[in-house]
């Protein structure tokens, strides 16, 4: 498959991101939480490479132990979210009716919260909100999204001659389901997991700037928002946080373009 | 328009606006423990407990505790806060939700205002460099967090060139500016690229063909012909993100300290004040549905197609 160059540079970023998320805290300097009194908010050093915090962290080895966390929090809710869309957009598709109906309209309901309003809501409720909870709370209403598109493609696949084929020679329809409708859906639902990857990256972040939960104190977000406190003093805080945002998902944009373009062009 | 459509069309947004409404009268009692003491802590003292546990009707059994928060929405209070019960939520969401429709707003006009004209120069030199840099500037917008830019341009403007107000001063349509290009930058970016997308397609189409060929100029072609079409789509998703921005309101208000229903939200968190919590969430989420049953209606008026879909 060939991608443009727009692609490939997504896929450079997103390869290196994980890449420092799986390697990168073998080779932190320092320990993300370990502090040095003397060398507070120093900007970057030989010592220091991106400089220190407020209270002598390192931010190179925080925002590599942050790339870790940031990365399986968003492989966690994206596999969930990916299962349980491809599971409850499949079946509403297929067996169609009151249960099509009724699944439908719960994704409405979910879809009436817009943006990280219901993510927000539910970490907010839980005292002391961790890893756990911000997975929870981002698979709730993330899942929706992939059970509309899965539900769309297998409107359009059931119908098709090898779908009526499997069914003549007697298939149940969770083999049917299973082996001959989920693998045809599949390339659209791949470029909505990219682009929802960099959703997740997003929300997680967002939520955790905006203090909510208790997550790590070297997740990116929290990172950016102590450095936007500092940034009247200092700007290397906020903004060595706030590009790895960015980059990782200008990233999944790039690459999920090129996916798109390639795997689902009716879809541009 | 026929009357079934716009029949049906409520009736979803009724159901929809009901099961919200169920979601989040739902939201406290899905978190495991008690809510009291997730509230108080365990160790708080038991009479406060028990007022706290009166207050939000939580002594009652969950069909009643249902009814009343139904009561609550009906009559438009959203019930009393706890354990202060002198304010009623509706009152707290009714002095704060002005300052965010106001930058929402504002937030909108910043999304139309650049995406418009980024959009239709792209499609009409595809290819150039004018379409590159302005391919650049929505991948930049759509990439870039909210959380990262609002910091950045308050630096830049506010703190070393001066040029518009910092957080503390919140008067006057300047103070709106920042915050609004924060808001409004991840929508414009989106808008960009739907408007490119859309006039490309309309330009390829045969009645454009057709002006050109009755010899009109180019400029009449785009602006009477191919723009009133290709636009129409863009508008409709302006309009369906504007929910979005009033969700989104939530961290830009955080970044410039601006008083609106996000910064209610965050102290209600922060207080773990359970009934604004579900006051603001269910009041961003009805207004969300509202205004998207709106931007459908106006969009099947405007385009009978629709409707047969």
């Amino acid at each position: 498959m060939k991608l443009g160059a727009g692609p490939k540079i997504g896929a450079v970023l997103i390869a290196i991101f994980f890449a420092l998320a799986i390697f990168g805290p073998l080779f932190a300097p320092y320990g993300p939480e370990v502090q040095n009194l003397d060398h507070l908010l120093e900007a970057p050093s030989h010592a220091h490479w991106l400089g220190t915090d407020e209270n002598g962290c390192d931010l190179l080895s925080q925002l590599l132990f942050g790339a870790r966390l940031a990365a399986g929090i968003s492989l966690a809710v994206v596999s969930l979210c990916l299962a349980i869309g491809l599971a409850v957009g499949t079946l509403a598709g297929y067996v169609g009716g009151l249960i099509d109906e009724s699944i439908m309209r719960f994704v409405d309901i979910l879809l009436a919260f817009p943006g990280i309003l219901l993510n927000l809501a539910i970490v907010a409720m839980v005292p002391s909100a961790g890893v756990g909870v911000f997975v929870f709370a981002l698979t709730v209403n993330g899942w929706v999204g992939y059970a509309r598109i899965a539900r769309g493609q297998v409107l359009q696949v059931r119908e098709r001659e090898f779908v009526s084929a499997a069914r003549a020679l007697g298939a149940k329809p969770g083999r049917i389901m299973l082996k001959h409708i989920l693998p045809n859906i599949l390339s659209p639902i791949m470029v909505q997991a990219t682009f929802g990857f960099a959703g997740v990256i997003l929300v997680e972040a967002s939520l955790s700037f905006l203090g909510i939960g208790r997550i790590h104190a070297y997740s990116w977000g929290a990172l950016l928002s102590q450095g936007t406190t500092y940034l009247w003093r200092t700007q290397h805080l906020a903004m060595a946080p706030g590009l790895c945002i960015a980059l990782v998902v200008l990233g999944c944009n790039l690459l999920g373009d090129g996916l798109r373009d390639r795997l689902d062009p009716h879809s541009k | 328009m026929s009357a079934g459509y716009i029949r049906r069309r409520i009736f979803g947004s009724l159901i929809a606006i009901f099961g919200v409404s169920v979601l989040v009268f739902l939201l406290v009692h899905l978190i495991p423990g008690d809510p009291i003491d997730n509230l108080l802590g365990e160790a708080a003292d038991p009479v406060d407990k028990l007022q706290m546990r009166v207050c939000m009707d939580l002594d009652q059994s969950l069909l009643i505790q249902f009814g009343r928060f139904i009561k609550h929405v009906f009559d438009g209070t959203l019930g009393v806060t706890c354990p202060d019960q002198s304010r009623t939520v509706a009152s707290l969401i009714a002095h704060a939700l002005p300052s965010t429709i106001e930058l929402s707003v504002a937030a909108m006009i910043v999304a139309l205002v650049l995406a418009l004209p980024l959009g239709v120069i792209a499609a009409l030199k595809p290819g150039s460099w004018l379409d590159a840099a302005s391919t650049v500037v929505s991948l930049a917008g759509i990439s870039m967090p909210a959380m990262w830019l609002g910091p950045l341009l308050l630096s830049i403007f506010y703190v070393q060139l001066q040029w518009f107000p910092g957080p503390a001063d919140q008067t006057g349509l300047s103070a709106l500016v920042l915050p609004a290009i924060m808001l409004g930058t991840h929508l414009m970016a989106m808008l960009a690229r739907m408007t490119r997308s859309s006039l490309l397609e309309v330009l390829s189409e045969d009645y454009v063909r057709t002006a050109r060929a009755k010899g009109l100029s180019n400029t009449a072609v785009v602006v009477k012909h191919a723009l009133r079409n290709a636009l129409v789509p863009v508008i409709t998703v302006a309009g369906i993100q504007f929910g979005s921005l009033l969700a989104g309101a939530v961290v830009t208000e955080k970044v410039f300290a601006r008083a609106g229903i996000g910064t209610l939200l965050l102290e209600a968190i922060a207080q773990r004040d359970y009934r604004i919590v579900q006051g603001c969430t269910l009041v961003i989420a009805v207004s969300y549905v509202s205004v998207n049953l709106l931007v459908d209606l106006a969009y099947g008026l405007a385009d009978p197609r629709i409707r047969v879909q």
